[in-house]
C-alpha cells in the first residue's frame, strides 16, 4: 500500500522541515534541561564519591559538611582511627571562595586534605604533578581558569598550581582546588597580625581572674587564639567486610559526633541542595513538553483541514478509516521522531558550551523519545477526529 | 446482460417538519452492463441525491436498491464499513474537478484504487499502466496532477476509476471542467469503455449537449424523474 503519510511529506517537506526543526529546539531545551539537572546530581554528589570514604563524621546536630557547617577539631581522626572496623582516616576542611584571576571574578571551592593519609585528594592529575610538599602546592580543576605554574595569592600566603585533576566540582558547582590540610586551614583559619593581636588582648582581659595564680595568661591566650586544627569533617574508610552503619552508630554513640554513611550523605546533598532544581527543571520541561504537544496538534490539525478534500476522496473511493488514521497519525509520528533527533544532534553538538555542567543519561533520552512518540499519537487526535468526521459527500461538486 | 444498478420508488428526504425537503422523490431506475446513462437536470433538481445514493454514500428514505442484484440498505444489516467495501471494490468514482491526490503522481492516482482492493502493487501497477496507455496518458505518469491539462487530470480520474475492474462507474458532472471539444471526447471515451470493458456509467450533468449517443436519459426536475 502507498505509503500516503510519506507521499504527502516528501510533496512538500518545507513545512515539515521547519516544524521539526521548532519542535527539535523545544525538545533540545527539554534535554538540555534533563541534563543540567543530571549534572546537578553529579555535581552535588561528586566529592563524596570521589573521596573514598565509607563514612563521614561531623558536628553534631548538623548535616554537614555540605549543606550545614560543622567545625570539628582535626586530631579526632586519631580517636576516630581505632574504633573497631576502621581501616583508614582523613581529616578534610572544605572552603568556597571568590577570587578576582585575570580580571573576572572566579568562584573556588578549596579542599584541604592530608596527602600523608589515603583520603579525600584528588580523584586524577591530568597533568603536572599531585601535591608533594607540606606547603604551598595546590592542585585544580582544569576547568578552573588555572593553569600549571600559576600562583595565587590567598590569605597571607601564595600557592603554586602543581598539578591539574579532573572536572571535581563542589555541589554548588563550583570548580575544585586541592591543598594540604595544613594549608587549607591557614586559609580558612589564620587571621591576620592585628586580628590576631586584637584577639589576644581580648582574651587575656577574659581569662584575668579566672585562671589559677601563677598561670601565664599570655601564653594560653597566643594557643587559643592561634588555633586552626580545625576540620570540617573527618572521614573514615571501614574495613572490607565490616558494617559501615555499625561504624557509623559507633562514633555517634561513643563520640558524640554526627555520622553519615555514603549513601545518607548523597541523600542530604541531593534532597537539600538540588530538590527545588529538580522541581523547577522538571516544570519547565512538562510545560515545554505541553507546548511542543501543542504545536504538534496545531500543525497535524492545520494538515488534516487543508487535505480534507483528499480525504474525503479516499473514503468515496472506498479507503478504510484505518488508512485514514494511519495517514495523519504516522506523519505526526515522524514529525515527533525527526524534530527529536534535530534536538538529540544539537544538544549533543552543544552541551559541552552550556556554562553548567549537562549530563545526557541515555536512559532519559530513551525514556524521553517514548514520551514524544506518546505525545505526538496524542496530539494527532484531533487531526484524526475531524478527518473521521469527513463527509465523503464532500468529494462531489466543484 | 446483466443488470448493475435497479433502483425502485427511491425517495430521500433531508430535515423534518418546517424543514423537510424532499431531495429525491419516487425514483425510478435500470441500468445493466455495457449500457451509459445520464441524469440530466438543472441545479437542485435531485441530481447530486441520486448520485449520493447510488454512490451508497446517503442512505434513501424509503425505497429500494440493488447493486449487482444485491439489495442494499434492504434487511437492515449493512454497516458503513460494508458499504465503502461496496464502493471499493464495485463501483468507480469520476468527479467534476478530477479529484486526484495532489502528493501522489499519476502512477499512483491510479494504484491506490487497486491497492485498496488489495491487489499487490506490482500487479496494480501493471494494470494502471495498461490503462494510462489506452487513455494516452502514460507518458505523464510520473507527473504530479498540479502539471497535467484538465483534460489529461480528467483521464486519469477515468483510469483510477476503471482500474479495479467495478461494475458501476458514477460520474459527477465529469465534462464541468472542460471545454466542450475536451468533454465530447471524455464523454465519447467514457462511451466506448463500457462497451470494452462491460460497466455500467451514469453520468450526472446538467449540459444537455453532452449525452448524445448515450443508451438512456433520465429528466430530473425538483427531485422526481420526469421522464426517461
Amino acid at each position: 500500500m502507498i505509503d500516503l503519510a510519506v507521499k504527502d511529506i516528501s510533496h512538500s517537506p518545507r513545512r515539515f522541515i521547519f516544524t521539526c526543526f521548532g519542535i527539535g529546539m523545544l525538545l533540545m531545551v527539554v534535554m538540555a534541561m534533563g541534563g543540567i539537572y543530571r549534572g546537578f546530581v553529579d555535581d552535588a554528589t561528586v566529592i563524596v564519591k570521589n573521596t573514598g570514604a565509607d563514612v563521614w563524621v561531623v558536628q553534631k546536630d548538623t548535616n554537614g559538611p555540605f549543606a550545614e557547617e560543622s567545625r570539628i577539631p582535626e586530631d579526632l581522626k586519631h580517636t576516630l582511627g581505632v574504633l573497631p572496623g576502621v581501616s583508614d582516616t582523613g581529616a578534610l576542611s572544605f572552603q568556597t571562595i571568590q577570587i578576582n584571576w585575570k580580571g573576572k571574578p572566579n568562584r573556588l571551592f578549596i579542599i584541604g586534605y592530608d596527602p600523608n593519609l589515603g583520603l579525600g585528594g584528588p580523584p586524577e592529575i591530568i597533568a603536572g604533578r599531585p601535591i608533594l610538599r607540606r606547603h604551598y602546592d595546590m592542585v585544580a580543576n582544569f576547568k578552573s581558569g588555572l593553569r600549571l605554574g600559576d600562583k595565587l595569592t590567598l590569605g597571607q600566603d601564595t600557592y603554586t598550581v602543581v598539578g591539574l585533576t579532573g572536572n571535581v566540582v563542589s555541589p554548588s558547582g563550583d570548580p575544585v582546588i586541592y591543598m594540604t590540610l595544613a594549608d587549607a586551614q591557614k586559609v580558612q583559619f589564620q587571621k591576620n597580625n592585628e586580628a590576631i593581636r586584637n584577639d589576644r588582648q581580648r582574651l587575656k582581659e577574659e581569662l584575668s581572674g579566672l585562671l589559677p595564680q601563677g598561670a601565664d595568661e599570655g601564653r594560653i591566650a597566643d594557643a587559643l587564639s592561634n588555633d586552626t586544627h580545625i576540620v570540617n569533617s573527618v572521614v573514615l574508610k571501614v574495613r572490607k567486610g565490616y558494617p559501615v552503619s555499625r561504624v557509623a552508630a559507633d562514633v555517634e554513640r561513643w563520640k558524640h559526633y554526627r555520622a553519615f554513611t555514603v549513601p545518607e550523605q548523597e541523600t542530604i546533598l541531593t534532597m537539600g541542595l538540588v530538590q527545588k532544581a529538580k522541581m523547577q527543571l522538571g516544570m519547565f520541561r512538562i510545560i515545554l513538553l505541553i507546548v511542543s504537544m501543542a504545536i504538534i496538534n496545531l500543525v497535524i490539525y492545520t494538515q488534516t483541514m487543508d487535505k480534507i478534500r483528499e480525504i474525503a476522496t479516499l473514503k468515496l473511493i472506498g479507503a478504510s478509516d484505518w488508512t485514514i488514521v494511519r495517514l495523519i497519525v504516522e506523519q505526526s509520528l515522524l514529525l515527533g521522531f525527526f524534530a527529536y533527533w534535530i534536538g538529540f544532534a544539537i544538544i549533543n553538538l552543544t552541551y559541552k558550551y552550556f556554562p553548567r555542567r549537562v549530563v545526557l543519561v541515555p536512559f532519559d533520552l530513551k525514556a524521553l523519545f517514548v514520551i514524544v512518540m506518546f505525545i505526538c499519537v496524542m496530539a494527532s487526535f484531533a487531526g484524526v477526529r475531524s478527518a473521521l468526521k469527513v463527509d465523503p459527500a464532500h468529494a462531489l461538486g466543484g | 446482460m446483466k443488470e448493475v444498478v435497479r433502483v425502485e420508488g427511491l425517495r430521500k428526504v433531508y430535515g423534518s417538519g418546517e424543514t423537510e425537503v424532499v431531495a429525491l422523490s419516487d425514483a425510478n431506475m435500470t441500468l445493466r452492463e455495457g449500457e451509459v446513462s445520464a441524469v440530466l437536470g438543472p441545479s437542485g433538481s435531485g441530481k447530486t441525491t441520486m448520485l449520493m445514493c447510488l454512490g451508497c454514500i446517503v442512505e434513501p428514505t424509503a425505497g429500494r436498491m440493488f447493486i449487482g442484484g444485491e439489495e442494499i440498505y434492504g434487511d437492515g444489516s449493512w454497516k458503513r464499513r460494508d458499504l465503502r467495501r461496496l464502493r471499493r471494490e464495485k463501483m468507480g468514482f469520476i468527479f467534476q474537478s478530477h479529484n486526484l491526490i495532489p502528493f501522489l503522481n499519476v502512477l499512483e492516482n491510479v494504484v491506490i484504487a487497486s491497492e485498496l482492493t488489495g491487489v499487490p502493487r506490482k500487479e496494480a501497477e501493471a494494470g494502471a499502466m495498461e490503462l494510462l496507455e489506452y487513455l494516452e496518458v502514460a507518458h505523464r505518469a510520473a507527473k504530479f496532477p498540479a502539471t497535467l491539462s484538465g483534460g489529461e487530470m480528467q483521464r486519469v480520474a477515468i483510469a483510477r476509476a476503471l482500474v479495479h475492474d467495478p461494475s458501476l462507474i458514477l460520474a459527477d458532472e465529469p465534462t464541468a471542467a472542460l471545454d466542450t471539444d475536451r468533454g465530447k471526447k471524455v464523454v465519447a471515451l467514457l462511451k466506448n469503455l463500457a462497451k470494452k470493458r462491460g460497466v455500467g456509467v451514469i453520468v450526472v450533468t446538467h449540459d444537455i449537449r453532452m449525452v448524445e449517443g448515450f443508451d438512456r436519459v433520465y429528466h430530473m426536475k425538483d427531485g422526481s424523474i420526469l421522464d426517461e
